[in-house]
């Protein structure tokens, strides 16, 4: 098993490995109370255009940016260029040159394109930007990725809302393996065990959004992806007996009364 | 008729307008917003020197929440 290292993306270090999405919450405090409960210290955003014939937004009035790194999407993006066009809004509009990259031409199942997200990145990094792409679990592309100089790979679990968990479980073992980056488990982890797999398997981090948010009660379940992550966190360090094919004895085999 | 184009909804167009006295005209408050104008970003500081004009392409963004 991989060796559970400090988690530093371009020179920031983060204590948690549970990054959180700010969408589909059922109010701002719920989101507020729901990622201080998290304990995550880095939280996603997007950016739209304001409804200007309705024009209230509270989302995010409850968040106290001073707590969260904020790491704006290009969520929207069908192509490179509009992602490389929200990019350079996002960092006007947040003030942060960290992107997550996401480029997701497929409206069913909101997959990401991995030939647009290469040719982003590469613009991206030459803007200056820290970049971090949701890609397929595409160990070929994670590496191309991180050849670019992207901060980290983000595959997905599963289609982003899914809720499925690791159904990408052996691509993106090869990633772990590969990778040099760290890599962040992103979309589709739908159970805290989901979260916690993927952090045995030795995944860096992850991403959860629609799971927390969506919850009936997103602050206790915000608390419980927490938990399983520091309990597989906790696995790691204790350094993992791993599997066998054939049983072996909890039991002494010898000594029986006949 | 001279039109604008606001968020993608054209609109009529007369006279002249610094883009912040566009976005009250609109009943919005100009904090927390990302103005784009002919997909150029416009710096907040720059919003009562640049005129919004017949022909533009204005873009009024605010962050929102996200995964």
């Amino acid at each position: 098993m991989k060796k559970l290292e400090k988690l530093i993306i371009a020179g920031a270090e983060f204590h948690s490995r549970l990054f959180v999405g700010t969408g589909k919450f059922p109010s701002p405090q719920v989101m507020a109370e729901a990622i201080e409960a998290s304990g995550s210290e880095m939280v996603t955003v997007a950016l739209r255009r304001v409804d200007v014939n309705n024009p209230e937004d509270s989302t995010l009035s409850a968040l106290d940016f001073s707590k969260y790194r904020l790491l704006p999407n290009t969520s929207g993006a069908r192509n490179a260029d509009e992602a490389v066009r929200l990019a350079k809004l996002s960092r006007a509009a947040c003030n942060t040159n960290w992107i997550k990259l996401e480029v997701t031409p497929d409206p069913n199942y909101l997959l990401p394109d991995g030939v647009e997200t290469l040719k982003a990145a590469e613009t991206l990094l030459g803007l200056g930007f820290i970049v971090l792409p949701y890609i397929n679990a595409d160990p070929i592309l994670a590496k191309r990725l991180e050849e670019a100089g992207c901060a980290t790979v983000m595959p997905l679990a599963s289609p982003i809302g899914s809720n499925r968990g690791l159904m990408t479980r052996d691509q993106i073992a090869i990633i772990i393996e590969q990778s040099r980056v760290p890599v962040v488990v992103d979309a589709g982890l739908g159970m805290p065990s989901h979260a916690a797999e993927a952090i045995e398997m030795g995944a860096d981090a992850v991403l959860v959004n629609t799971a927390i948010a969506i919850a009936g009660n997103p602050v206790a379940m915000a608390e419980a992806f927490k938990l399983a992550i520091e309990a597989a966190e906790k696995a790691r360090l204790a350094d993992p007996a791993g599997a066998t094919v054939f049983a072996r004895p909890s039991s002494p085999l010898t000594g029986f009364l006949r | 008729m001279a039109t604008i184009t606001i968020n993608g909804e054209r609109r009529n167009w007369e006279g002249e307008k610094t883009l912040r006295e566009l976005i009250q005209s609109l009943n919005l408050k100009t904090e927390n917003l990302l103005i784009e104008q002919n997909f150029e970003i416009v710096p907040a500081n720059q919003l009562d020197e640049r005129m919004a004009r017949a022909g533009d392409v204005i873009e009024i963004i605010r962050i929102v929440g996200g995964g």
